[in-house]
């Protein structure tokens, strides 16, 4: 149901019973319920267990009965067909008929068929014969037809060690005790009107449980320390009990704020000064606290605001808020706070993050009316929030860019299928042109993703290299031949100024690449048309090797020089803009080199070009470095 | 004493190029740092990985920076701390007065 919206301090993991039980309505009711279903399911268990005990007690004693009869009559047929008193035996059928307990009675003879009945009709004989044939020999047996809810007796008798005649009774008496069928359907006609009464009474008073358990979850979470009324209001809609909570927790907040209003203009008055209490804990925030009357007049003021509004203590203390230089935004949503009909709450943020450079800042102030015996104050709290903003616009810009970055070529890629498709199998140097971009493009996308990744490496500290001996002759093949088509498209003249041999040096080759691609790919791409690029590569007598990338570019400022080594950063120059660029190649190239033992650095002079050095050093350096 | 001022987004980084041992050092360096502070409302940290080492007078810069900043109820931000310069702040019982990063970036983005 949601009515509670509350955060418990965190308690160590042992059981408590007690929070258990304290954790709410939709506990205490799916518990209570399953617990009522439980007893009415055993009650009904117990009403039908003890039914079919009556059943079966019913029935055993109705079979007795019969037995009883059937034996008594049995006895009685032997002695008369002792005595050959044919009339005496169909007497006994009639008389047993007439007792009520017997429907029917008959005895008969394998051979002769029915000589006794009490169905007169049915006699078969006049006279009872000497003889008969006692050779088959019947079993005693009882069978009940539920159909018709009747019993029939079948009794071999033996007469003189004679067998072969047969006394059948049919029983009209139910083997089933009727009464119990009424208790079962009873007892599940109770609980069914028991559960659903429950169920009634349950969704009458839901809202109301909730609203006692909301407010025993909210006092048990007092009592555990939490105070902010947030973590201890109940839902409105539970009913009055949870509004009257709801009422007398915004009343204690309140009578809070004035008291620690109160505190504060005590302390602001003389009372302690600031080196004691409230006052004194305020100085220890980072962010800026003021307290104004109506007229603006400064009740309290703590040093970070005082910082913030650039102005001091003594400026501030007992004088209206316009002393502070730049504050015209702040009083004026200060005003429209304090006005009657104004807001109660104001949140603003003063500053530009491009002023940035002139010293300029980005706060976030939050104005809250207080009122103390009906006197409107207002509350006013500050925060710095320069770098935050700062750093929401770079991750923006990143987005941008990385997406403008990878959006490029892939459009390449998907142009090139185009075409390579519909040219289909005819123009086989358009295809392979196709399938060549492609390749170049698909690469060009792979070092993106990488340079995203190690990003993500390097935020997290986790990016690392794997050194081991390499020949460095590949790597530069492989350069060149990835630039050289983008550097004729611009018609830049590529140079490739290779010693004659390359020693083995000792690096991580997948990395190195990364550093000296990024390296030259900024090289071509900040140099204009028909400019010219050369890579200069030269190893050390110490085994060290440098690689210095040349071009005659548009060159960076001195005071950028430092600067664009940083992650998400470009130099601040409007050429620039219009080429495409993450900002992060040349913070991972050196972030690369300086993981080898080197290091990257730069001259340049704007509109001469620049030199970037990438210096890896040599086995016996880098065992030292690391 | 060269030191050496970089930005990093809106938190500004002083770097001093070596061992604080002068008068005329820790003056620089009071100079410098109480000049940023005031800039930057506070936003500034100080990589101390090329300080080796400080005398008393670089020390009482430190201290009086981060009392300053004690103002506005924050303290002075080191970051590349040696062990040399650690074992002197503790000794010499400030070692709380700071906050101590590892590097510059951690340093940063302690102001986020």
């Amino acid at each position: 149901m949601g009515y509670l919206f509350m955060t418990t301090p965190k308690t160590p993991s042992r059981f408590d019973i007690r929070k258990f039980f304290a954790r709410g309505e939709s506990l205490v009711a799916t518990t209570g319920m399953a617990f009522v279903a439980i007893l009415a399911f055993a009650v009904g268990g117990v009403v039908w267990v003890s039914a079919r005990t009556i059943d079966d007690s019913v029935i055993s004693q109705t079979e007795e009965q019969i037995r009883e009869t059937s034996v008594f009559i049995a006895s009685q047929a032997e002695l008369r067909l002792s005595d050959g008193d044919l009339p005496g035996l169909r007497r006994l059928m009639i008389d047993a008929v007439a007792s009520g307990t017997v429907e029917e009675s008959e005895i008969s003879i394998s051979n002769l068929g029915v000589i006794a009945s009490s169905n007169a009709s049915q006699n078969m004989i006049a006279e009872l014969p000497e003889q008969w044939d006692s050779s088959s020999s019947a079993i005693a047996n009882v069978i009940h037809d539920t159909k018709t809810n009747r019993t029939t007796v079948r009794e071999p008798l033996t007469v003189d060690g004679r067998s072969g005649i047969v006394l059948s009774l049919v029983i009209n008496q139910s083997m089933e005790a009727v009464g119990s069928d009424s208790i079962r359907a009873s007892s599940v006609g109770i609980m069914s009107v028991g559960l659903i009464l429950m169920l009634l009474v349950y969704r009458r008073f839901r809202n109301r449980l909730g609203a006692l358990a909301g407010i025993g979850e909210a006092l048990a979470a007092a009592g555990d320390g939490e105070r902010r009324i947030e973590c201890l209001m109940v839902g409105e809609t539970l009913g009055p009990e949870a509004q009257v909570w709801n009422t007398l927790l915004a009343e204690r907040e309140k009578l809070d704020q004035v008291a620690v209003t109160h505190e504060i203009v005590e302390a602001s008055h003389g009372g302690g000064g600031d080196s004691v209490g409230l006052p004194a804990a305020c100085n220890t925030l980072t962010q800026g606290v003021i307290l104004v009357d109506s007229d603006l007049r400064v009740a309290y003021i703590n040093g970070a605001a005082c910082v913030f509004l650039r102005s001091s203590r003594e400026e501030m203390g007992n004088s209206t808020l316009d002393t502070a230089p730049d504050s015209e935004k702040i009083i004026e949503a200060t005003l429209d706070v304090l006005s009657d009909h104004g807001p109660t709450r104001r949140t603003l943020e003063i500053g530009d993050v491009k002023e940035i450079e002139t010293e300029g800042a980005v706060l976030r102030v939050v104005i809250t009316r207080v009122d103390e015996e009906d006197v409107p104050r207002a509350m006013i709290f500050i925060d710095d929030v320069t770098q935050q903003r700062l750093a929401d616009q770079s991750q923006s810009a990143f987005i941008a860019q990385a997406t403008h970055e990878l959006r490029t070529p892939l459009t390449t890629i998907r142009l090139y299928t185009e075409e390579a498709v519909e040219a289909g199998g005819d123009d086989e140097q358009l295809r392979e042109k196709a399938l060549n971009v492609i390749n170049s493009e698909t690469r060009r996308l792979e070092r993106i993703v990488g340079d995203m990744l190690c990003v993500a490496e390097i935020e997290a500290g986790s990016l690392s290299v794997r050194s081991a001996t390499m020949r460095t002759e590949g790597l530069f093949k492989e350069l060149e031949e990835d630039y050289q088509a983008q550097a004729k498209d611009k018609s830049i003249e590529m140079v490739f100024d290779m010693p004659p041999k390359f020693p083995t040096i000792q690096a991580d080759r997948d990395r190195l690449g990364q550093a000296l691609h990024n390296l030259v790919g900024n090289a071509i791409k900040y140099t204009p048309n028909s400019g010219r690029v050369e890579v200069k590569v030269n190893f050390m007598d110490n085994g060290a090797m440098t690689v210095a990338v040349i071009d005659d570019g548009i060159g960076i400022d001195e005071s950028q020089q430092e600067r664009i080594f940083d992650r998400f950063c470009r130099a601040d120059d409007r050429r620039i803009a219009q080429v495409t660029g993450s900002g992060l190649g040349l913070a991972l190239a050196r972030q690369i080199a300086r993981l080898h033992g080197g290091d990257i650095t730069v001259e340049s002079e704007i509109d001469k070009g620049s030199t970037f050095t990438l210096m890896i050093p040599g086995a016996e350096e880098m065992a030292k470095a690391a | 004493m060269r030191i050496e001022t970089n930005r990093h987004g809106a938190v500004t980084v002083i770097v001093p190029g070596g061992p604080v041992i002068t008068q005329e050092d820790a003056t620089q360096l009071r100079t410098e740092s109480f000049a940023v502070l005031g800039s930057t409302l506070g936003r500034f940290i100080i990589d101390v990985s090329e300080m080796s080492f400080v005398d008393s007078c670089g020390l009482e810069t430190l201290v009086d920076l981060t009392d300053e900043l004690g103002v506005s109820g924050q303290s002075l931000k080191l970051c590349g701390i040696s062990d040399t310069l650690r074992e002197i702040l503790a000794i010499t019982g400030i070692t709380s007065k700071f906050q101590q990063f590892e590097d510059v970036q951690t340093a940063v983005r302690s102001f986020l």
